[in-house]
């Protein structure tokens, strides 16, 4: 008898508990809905093009729809517009040098291309003792690279394997900008005209030197400088409608930057900067220096900025004009208003999948295409929602 | 009176001291190397600059400082104080000598490891890596000092 009732008690027990709880577990239930439903209110979708991609650094889009994608660890791949593996070629770039920040970086396809079908390839050449950027032009023909020429050489050579820049961009008189890095230990050669660390430069497409470069015939002065004062530039473009060059670069412990790049200047790293050591300590005491150029936007703490894309696509009407940045570190796409030259909001797209963003570029579908960075690198296709 | 040997707390008080302290020097060091080749890059660093940077590097930096030399300080003095029957020199040339040697070893291995070719910009030069490693041994030569002080002291009582 006192089983029956102890164990009625704990059935009515139970029944309660049960009762009272359903409120609970039914709002759990449609905070989960709602919490759904606020991802799915995402303005656009993601698409996974192709995976397995070793590192993947730049992407360039051939006429028929196709990729080429560099992998930093020195392949360059041909995919179908479906993400299918066309060719994978490993170039025979003199002199190339893989190892933590450097190997084959970016890919570039000149106007000319479609007429002569030379591209061209920035990566790190040299060893673990002496290396630098370079600069290449090839053939690509069927699926393989012939006729590859080394056209630059950043100097000096430097140790270690960091900061070399590498990204590049073709103004429409066909010269091409190219950025170098500061090679992490040298930041103070950013200050120095003589050489090319930490500076971005102008060249003609066969390596030449433009002859309207702002410093050509000056004494001490490297001919190929475009603008210096840079740290590690790795997102680049050209800004048709308002004739403008934006341009990113990664400070150190903060003090990322967004500049728009004018022939000629200087952009203060390492004396005028928000960032400062990892360690802590101070790079230099000045924001601001009279005579440097201040960024128009600065992110602070860091979020590493991998690449770049002016969005004038079709398919986001919204965003033309707007730039998008790439962020390593922040793990995320960040969306930048621009109105006349100033950023007027920043939106971060991107986070609910945490991965490493190296690359954006704007398709010619008006889809933007991203490169996750990992040795098991994606290539993303951004689209609206239908 | 009889010669006392430093107490266990003593060591620890002593240790702590000569940590903060060599911690405070090699922030000095980084700081004043950094400001050197800022201020060749431009016409001038004025002096609240400079001495505001030197205050800022004490407060952000020497702790980055402090975690480094806590086991190259503390290593370095057991290192020394094992040696000591071995090497017959004085023990404070031999803990400073150790100290400095062990910094030095401890940049290059952390500049290994790092992502960056190196962490502290002071030690991309030879110059700032041995001023660096001077400050380390300084951290070491105060240690020496303040533990074997209660000994003199009491020695030279003993003999006054």
């Amino acid at each position: 008898m006192d089983k029956l009732i102890r164990d009625s008690v704990l059935l009515a027990m139970m029944l309660v508990t049960t009762v009272l709880s359903a409120p609970v577990l039914s709002t759990t239930a449609l905070s989960t809905t709602v919490q759904s439903a606020k991802v799915q209110v995402l303005p656009y979708q993601v698409a996974i093009v192709a995976e397995d991609l070793n590192y993947p650094w730049a992407l360039a889009f051939m006429a028929d729809g196709s990729y080429l994608v560099t992998e930093r660890t020195g392949k360059l791949k041909h995919l179908a517009a479906d993400g299918t593996l066309l060719a994978e070629v490993a170039p025979a770039l003199p002199d190339l040098y893989v190892a933590a920040q450097g190997g084959l970086l970016e890919v570039l396809l000149p106007a000319a291309f479609s007429q002569n079908q030379q591209l061209l390839l920035s990566y790190v050449c040299g060893n673990d003792k002496a290396n630098t950027l370079c600069l290449a032009s090839a053939r690509w023909q069927q699926g393989q690279l012939t006729d590859i020429q080394q056209i630059f050489m950043a100097k000096p050579y430097r140790q270690g394997a960091a900061h070399y820049g590498g990204r590049m961009v073709q103004l429409p008189d066909t010269t091409v900008l190219l950025t170098l890095g500061d090679g992490f230990d040298y930041r103070e050669q950013a200050q120095n005209p003589a050489n090319h660390l930490g500076k971005i430069i102008r060249l003609q497409p066969d390596g030449s030197i433009p002859s309207d470069n702002p410093f050509v015939g000056q004494a001490g002065f490297a001919s190929e400088i475009y603008s210096m004062g840079h740290r590690n530039v790795q997102g680049i473009v050209w800004d048709n409608s308002a004739n403008r060059v934006y341009s990113h670069e990664h400070g150190p412990r903060g003090g990322d930057e967004l500049n728009i790049i004018q022939p000629g200047k200087n952009f203060g790293w390492p004396v005028a900067t928000r960032g400062i050591d990892y360690t802590g300590a101070r790079v230099s005491p000045f924001r601001q220096y009279p005579g440097m150029q201040e960024p128009i936007w600065h992110w602070s703490p860091s979020i590493a900025p991998a690449g770049m894309t002016l969005y004038q696509g079709s398919l986001f009407a919204d965003w033309q004009g707007d730039l998008f940045v790439t962020a390593l570190a922040g793990k995320a796409l960040h969306h930048l208003q621009i109105k006349e030259g100033k950023v007027v909001a920043e939106q971060k797209l991107l986070t609910e999948r945490n991965q490493r963003l190296r690359d954006v570029r704007t398709g010619p579908d008006g889809a933007l295409y991203l490169l996750t960075d990992s040795d098991k690198g994606q290539l993303l296709r951004l689209s609206p929602q239908p | 009176m009889k010669p006392s040997r430093p107490t266990f707390a003593r060591k620890v008080l002593a240790y702590i001291i000569a940590l903060i302290i060599a911690a405070a020097l090699c922030s000095l060091v980084q700081s004043q190397f950094n400001l050197m080749a800022i201020a060749s890059l431009v016409e001038q660093v004025s002096l609240s600059d400079w001495l505001y940077t030197l205050w800022f590097d004490l407060q952000s930096f020497a702790p980055t400082m402090l975690v480094i030399l806590a086991p190259v300080l503390l290593l370095s003095l057991i290192v020394s104080r094992l040696l000591r029957p071995l090497i017959r020199i004085n023990v404070l040339w031999l803990a400073v000598t150790i100290t400095g040697v062990a910094l030095l070893l401890a940049l290059s291995v952390i500049n290994t490891l790092a992502p960056m070719p190196t962490l502290i910009a002071a030690s991309r030069g030879v110059a700032g890596s041995l001023a660096l490693a001077l400050s380390a041994a300084a951290g070491a030569a105060i240690y020496v000092s303040l533990t074997r002080n209660s000994l003199t002291c009491n020695s030279e009582a003993k003999n006054g």
